[in-house]
């Protein structure tokens, strides 16, 4: 355990000792806050609106408006910087000859992996509890349910551990950051719009195609349904990437 | 190789991308974005295969050459299917919202315990709309394996919407076998009787009384009501024609359709319908012109007086459709009726005439019009053949007048305690926009069909109340929204950018 502890530290500092870290959260930061303005501003504009024409106020819901719709950015946004979190994460260390040195340390490649996983997961956690302060926000100016408030997290860090795991991959199988960056990109692009395919095909491939869509899972998340279905499909996604980089790095290096 | 390797996941992610870009196009041929996508998808598998290959000999002897390994990552994925098809099957559902908004009610539970066979719901929605039919149909799809549904595009998928017979948006079609179920609102109340519906065994009969110079569901012609009969029974109802004094009077649960008698019923024939209302019988009627049957006896105890008038519509809206002023175009609907409260399309009632409701009803009846012309109309008394019609005070009266009354009452209170199901009763003070030339235009065929709908008490058979919400509206100053502005665009990010900026000087 001590040996992933100081992979992990290693890793988690080195996001923070480069401006990479920094840059990553800011680009999250930036861009979640936009949606939020917008989408709290639309909601009060529609609020006025409401209160104009003497609609009832039940027609309208701060959850289903704002933080439900918000959550799926949110993770939209997560598509996109995790694969510059994790792009790094075996790819410098084979492209600098490090990992020949980790190698032949004492540590197997599992230890290697989960710490670095484990590193860009602290990452995720990171953005996870920063995406809090929108809810919180909500929460001192309406009257938001908090309970799919903290469902979204938690589908959140879910949803961000997965793809870790699969821009994990990518960098253990590629020694170049940038391919490791776009082919983790892609095939994330891939796992959320996967149930596109299930409009046209029908019977069992449907089911299966709408199955594989991370889209479909953490939606419920962000409703305020926690469902053992969803969290046995992020965690199968996250281990078995895991599972291939462990085996690939191994592979690698004669273990 | 090891080049070609490094680009094919580049080319798949380009391709991929692409593909899925050309089909938002739709003036784009859908074969050349479906080739790019199989492509980029084929790319993308390919590449960490590919990276494979660039392994060294000796790596790649590792790799592939330990049969244990490559059994072991087999035996790995199978493990992880078998999960996700257990996980998938057997799951623990916890709803964590404050009202438990997403959990559905015991008795929605007992129904779809209790489906024999699958049920699959076809909802019609545009593309992304549709969201509290998608949460509910979720949470019924979670709760029964027996339980499917899809979402079409009917723009899109427009020979769905035709086999369906759906002209609305928002229409979703239950099916079960050969049955089906239409529900045009996303309420588990709704849903939950529609499977009701699908189980039981009973049908609902809706009886067109004959006899006395009524519209015939034979009939073909513009005035006739064969393309009511047809609509009636692709609802799932079953037709049938009824003479009281030959075939006695049908029972409570069907509909008894009085569809524009013109000459008086007997005297034993209104006392027996009368008995049929009393008893809890559904009735509607739909009125001819002035001079009518005599149907005045029947109605005012239940608080409806058809006025001896026709109603004019001097708004010019009609003729946009290419109405004449004899045909009022009805705009205005009852919000918080069941038959209207999701209704806003415009109706047609030609040659109608308008319904004064009583201002003082009985204990436990309750009248209401439910649907109204607009303000420039007014029911005219006098003769359509004069050579100018305007409106006169005193004589006529002014609008906007009601067309469409629906009655319902508490039988307990009429002194019958012998059921709890309530009366009810819809007045319609005109046939013509039910009948084959007026049916099918604007929605005059949906606004007759929950009219139905509601008499056959189709939408209260379960009576699930729908949860509450709360965190309604909120509204923010123009400094509070400066504020919020600056605080997570600026403030927020900004904090994390400055110790990032240090961290680069230094670095420096």
């Amino acid at each position: 355990m001590s040996k992933i502890g100081t992979i992990f530290l290693k890793e988690f500092k080195g996001y923070f000792l480069s401006p990479m870290a920094y840059v990553i959260i800011t680009v999250f930061l930036l861009i979640g806050g936009f949606f939020f303005y917008v989408m709290i501003s639309h909601f009060s504009m529609v609020s006025f609106q409401l209160a104009q024409y003497g609609y009832p106020e039940s027609e309208i819901n701060i959850n289903d408006m704002v933080l439900r719709p918000f959550s799926m950015n949110l993770s939209l946004i997560l598509l996109m910087v995790i694969p510059m979190i994790t792009m790094r994460l075996v790819a410098e260390e084979r492209k600098s000859g490090t990992a020949e040195l980790l190698l032949t340390a004492p540590v197997s490649p599992w230890h290697v992996i989960l710490g670095k996983f484990l590193a860009a997961v602290g990452m995720i956690g990171v953005l996870a509890l920063l995406s809090f302060a929108y809810p919180l926000i909500c929460l001192l100016i309406g009257d938001p349910d908090p309970g799919p408030m903290l469902t979204s997290v938690l589908g959140l860090f879910l949803l961000g551990s997965a793809f870790v795991s699969c821009g994990l991959l990518a960098s253990a199988a590629s020694e170049n950051q940038i391919v490791a960056a776009v082919a983790t990109f892609g095939f994330l692009l891939l796992l959320w719009v996967v149930n596109w395919a299930s409009i046209v095909t029908e019977g069992t491939l449907s089911n299966v195609l709408e199955y594989l869509s991370v889209l479909s899972h953490y939606e419920e998340f962000a409703k305020g349904i926690i469902d053992t279905k969803h969290i046995v499909f992020l965690l199968s996604l996250i281990f078995f990437p895991l599972f291939l980089s462990a085996q690939l790095l191994a592979a690698r290096h004669g273990r | 190789m090891r080049k070609i390797a490094r680009y094919v996941s580049v080319i798949g992610v380009v391709a991929l991308a692409v593909g899925l870009l050309l089909s938002m196009i739709p003036s784009v041929s859908s074969s050349v974005p479906d080739l790019l996508v199989i492509l980029g998808v084929v790319f993308l598998v390919a590449w960490p295969l590919s990276s494979l290959l660039t392994l060294k000999r000796s790596q790649a002897r590792v790799f592939f050459g330990s049969a244990t390994l490559g059994m072991g990552m087999l035996l790995v994925l199978v493990i992880l299917v078998l999960l996700n098809v257990l996980g998938a099957r057997y799951t623990l559902r916890w709803d964590v919202t404050r009202s438990g908004r997403f959990s559905l009610s015991q008795q929605t539970k007992r129904v779809l315990a209790s489906l024999p066979e699958k049920v699959q719901v076809l909802a019609f929605f545009p593309e992304g709309e549709g969201q509290d039919a998608r949460d509910l149909l979720t949470e019924y799809a979670a709760s029964s394996r027996r339980f499917f549904f899809q979402f079409t595009d009917p723009d899109r998928h427009p020979e769905k919407a035709l086999e369906y017979k759906i002209r609305d948006y928002g229409a979703m079609v239950f099916t079960m076998g050969t049955r089906h179920e239409r529900v045009t609102s996303a309420t588990e109340n709704d849903f939950t009787s529609a499977l009701a519906r699908l189980m039981s065994e009973e049908t609902t009969w809706v009886r067109f009384l004959t006899g006395h110079g009524e519209r015939r569901v034979e009939e073909e012609d513009k005035e006739g009501l064969s393309q009511l009969a047809a609509l009636l029974q692709d609802e799932g109802y079953r037709t049938e024609e009824t003479l009281l004094l030959r075939d006695g009077l049908p029972s409570v649960s069907d509909v008894l359709l009085i569809a524009g008698a013109t000459t008086p019923l007997l005297p034993t024939e209104m006392d027996s319908l009368l008995a049929f209302v009393r008893r809890g019988g559904n009735l509607f009627v739909c009125l001819e012109p002035h001079p009518g049957p005599g149907l005045e006896g029947l109605l005012r105890p239940w608080g409806v007086e058809p006025r001896s008038d026709v109603i004019l519509d001097a708004s010019g809206i009609g003729s946009l459709f290419g109405m004449s002023e004899v045909v009022p175009l009805v705009a205005h609907y009852e919000e918080n009726h069941a038959i209207t409260q999701h209704f806003s399309a415009a109706t047609f009632f030609p040659l109608c005439r308008s319904l004064s409701l009583a201002d003082s009803l009985p204990q436990g009846i309750e009248a209401t019009c439910i649907a109204t012309t607009s303000e420039a109309s007014w029911g005219e008394t006098g003769s359509l053949d004069a050579p100018e019609i305007s409106f006169e005070p005193g004589m006529d009266t002014e609008g906007p007048l009601c067309v469409l009354a629906a009655i319902s009452w508490d039988r307990s209170d009429l002194g019958d305690t012998s059921s709890a199901i309530p009366g009810r009763m819809v007045v319609a003070g005109d046939i013509d926009f039910a009948s084959n030339g007026f049916l099918r235009i604007s929605a005059n065929g949906d606004l007759f069909m929950n009219c139905l709908s509601w008499l056959a008490q189709r939408e209260e058979l379960i009576g699930i109340r729908p949860k509450e919400v709360r965190g309604g509206a909120m509204m923010l100053s123009a400094q509070a929204a400066r504020s919020i502005f600056y605080l997570v665009v600026l403030v927020m990010p900004g904090a994390v950018l400055l110790p990032g900026l240090i961290v680069w000087l230094r670095r420096r």
